[in-house]
C-alpha cells in the first residue's frame, strides 16, 4: 500500500509536470522499464482528453475484437436494413447521388502494421445531455447586425461576414483591431468576439467578454447572462450554468427569460 | 414501458414511422452539430445513416442499457464525427490505404463499446468526482474549478482531480472487458 502511494505521488507530480528535470529523467527511465507504469500513464492521459471535441484516442488492442465484428456488418439482414434506411431517406429528400464518403474516405494508419485497422479508440461522455442541449440552444441568429448604413469603413460589416463564414479567429483579431482604434467600447462587437471565443473553446476569454457586457451600463447588459450560460452549457459546468440561468429566470424582462426557464427545467 | 423500449422493436424492423420520428427529431440536432463543426450536409447524412446501422447491429447483438434511444443516437453520431475529424488531421497521403466499409464500422463498434465501458465506470464515481472530472475534460481552467468547488487552492484542486482520475483508471483496469481489449 505504501509503495502504491509512493508511486501515485510520483505519478501525480509527473503528470502535473511538477518534477525537476533530473527527477523527471529518472522517472522516465523507470517508466520505460515498467509496462504497468506505461499502462497507468497511458490511461491517465487518455481519460484526460475523454471529452475533448478535437480528440479521439487510440490504443493498441486485440485485433480479434474488430475482426469478429466484421461479419455483423456484412450479413444480409444488416445490408437490408441499411438499404431500407437509404430508400426511406431518398423518398423523403431525394437521392443524394453519392455513396457514403465518410467510411470510404482514404484513411491512414500508422504504428503497428496489420492487415486491418489496429487502432482502438475510446472516449467518454462528459455530459452528453448538456452537449445536446448546447446544440439546441446555442443559436447565434439573434446576434445584432453590425452593418451600419453610411459606414465608410465597413469594418464592422466585415466582422459580421467573417462570423457568418465561421472564421472565428479572424473575428477576434478584427474586433481587437477595431477596439484599439476606437475610444469607445462597442458591445455588439464584444458580443461577436465572445461568441467567436466560445466557438473556439476559449472559455475564459469568452467569459471575460460576456462579463464586460453584463457589467456595462447599457440597456442590453442582461444579454451577458444568457451568453455566459451558453459558455457553462458548452463546458458542461452544471453548477455555474444553473447559477447564470437562475439570474435570467428571476427577471422576466431579461433576454431569453422563457428559454432560460425551459432550459432550467430540462437540466434539473 | 419507456419510450425507448417502445421504439426499439419498431426501429429494428425498420418501420417508416420510427425512422420518420428519428429523422424529424434527432437528425436536425446532429446536422446542426456537424455543420457547425465544418462538416457538410453530406457528412451529416452519412454519419446519421451509419449511426443508425451501428445501432441496429448493436441492438441485435447485445443488451444495450440506455435511458434514451435518441440521446444515445446523438452520442454515437458525435463520437463518429470526432473520430472523423481526428482521422482527417492525421491523414498522410503518402501512405494512404483504402478502407473497407465493414472494417471501419466494426472498428468504430469496438471503439464505441470502449466508450460505453468508460461511461459506465465514470458513473460509478462519486457525484463530486464526476462533476470535477467533467470540468477537467472540458478543459475548464483550475481557477474556475477552485471557484466552483470553493477549494482552498489550485494545489488542492489538482490533488482532488488526480484522486478522481486514479479511481476511474482503477475501475477501468479492473473490468474484464478492458482486460480483453488490452490482450493481444
Amino acid at each position: 500500500m505504501e509503495q502504491d502511494n509512493f508511486i501515485n505521488e510520483k505519478l501525480e507530480r509527473y503528470l502535473n509536470d511538477q518534477m525537476e528535470a533530473e527527477e523527471k529523467a529518472q522517472f522516465e527511465k523507470e517508466i520505460a522499464q515498467s509496462p504497468e507504469l506505461q499502462e497507468l500513464i497511458e490511461l491517465h492521459q487518455q481519460v484526460t482528453v475523454l471529452d475533448d471535441e478535437a480528440e479521439w484516442i487510440s490504443f493498441e488492442g486485440d485485433v480479434n475484437e474488430i475482426k469478429e465484428k466484421i461479419p455483423l456488418f456484412e450479413d444480409e439482414e444488416t445490408k437490408a436494413f441499411s438499404k431500407s434506411i437509404r430508400e426511406f431517406r431518398n423518398d423523403q429528400v431525394g437521392p443524394t447521388g453519392r455513396k457514403s464518403v465518410v467510411w470510404k474516405r482514404l484513411a491512414v494508419f500508422s504504428g503497428v502494421a496489420a492487415s486491418i485497422l489496429l487502432a482502438l479508440f475510446f472516449n467518454m461522455q462528459g455530459g452528453g445531455d448538456l452537449d445536446q442541449l448546447y446544440v439546441e440552444h446555442s443559436s447565434w441568429n439573434e446576434l445584432p447586425s453590425l452593418t451600419v448604413k453610411g459606414d465608410p469603413v465597413q469594418e464592422r460589416a466585415e466582422v459580421e461576414q467573417l462570423f457568418e463564414q465561421k472564421k472565428y479567429a479572424e473575428v477576434i483579431t478584427n474586433v481587437r483591431e477595431i477596439s484599439l482604434k476606437s475610444n469607445e467600447t462597442n458591445l455588439a462587437l464584444i458580443l461577436y468576439q465572445g461568441v467567436a471565443q466560445l466557438e473556439l473553446d476559449q472559455y475564459e476569454n469568452a467569459l471575460n467578454s460576456f462579463r464586460e457586457l453584463t457589467i456595462s451600463n447599457t440597456i442590453d447588459h442582461h444579454k451577458g447572462y444568457w451568453y455566459t450560460a451558453m459558455v457553462y452549457l458548452k463546458q458542461g459546468n452544471k453548477v455555474l450554468l444553473v447559477e447564470s440561468l437562475e439570474v435570467i429566470a428571476a427577471n422576466s424582462t431579461y433576454y431569453n427569460h422563457e428559454e432560460a426557464l425551459a432550459l432550467l427545467k430540462e437540466i434539473k | 414501458m419507456s419510450k425507448t423500449n417502445d421504439l426499439i422493436p419498431g426501429f429494428l424492423r425498420g418501420e417508416p414511422e420510427i425512422l420518420q420520428e428519428l429523422y424529424a427529431e434527432t437528425y436536425p440536432i446532429v446536422k446542426r452539430y456537424i455543420m457547425s463543426r465544418d462538416g457538410s450536409l453530406k457528412d451529416a447524412e452519412d454519419i446519421f445513416h451509419n449511426a443508425l446501422v451501428l445501432l441496429f447491429v448493436k441492438l441485435k447483438n447485445e443488451k444495450l442499457n440506455i435511458q434514451s434511444f435518441e440521446n444515445y443516437l446523438f452520442i454515437v453520431c458525435r463520437n463518429m464525427w470526432r473520430r472523423e475529424n481526428k482521422k482527417k488531421r492525421v491523414t498522410n497521403n503518402d501512405v494512404s490505404t483504402l478502407v473497407n466499409e465493414s472494417v471501419e464500422m466494426s472498428t468504430f463498434y469496438t471503439e464505441q463499446n470502449q466508450w460505453d465501458l468508460y461511461q459506465e465506470k465514470f458513473k460509478e464515481l462519486t457525484e463530486s468526482c464526476q462533476t470535477i472530472l467533467k470540468l477537467v475534460f472540458k478543459k475548464v481552467g483550475y481557477a474556475s474549478i477552485v471557484e466552483t468547488f470553493e477549494y482552498a487552492s489550485e494545489t488542492v484542486a489538482r490533488q482532488r482531480v488526480f484522486k478522481c482520475k486514479s479511481r476511474l483508471v482503477q475501475l477501468i483496469k479492473r473490468d474484464t472487458r478492458y482486460k480483453r481489449l488490452k490482450t493481444n
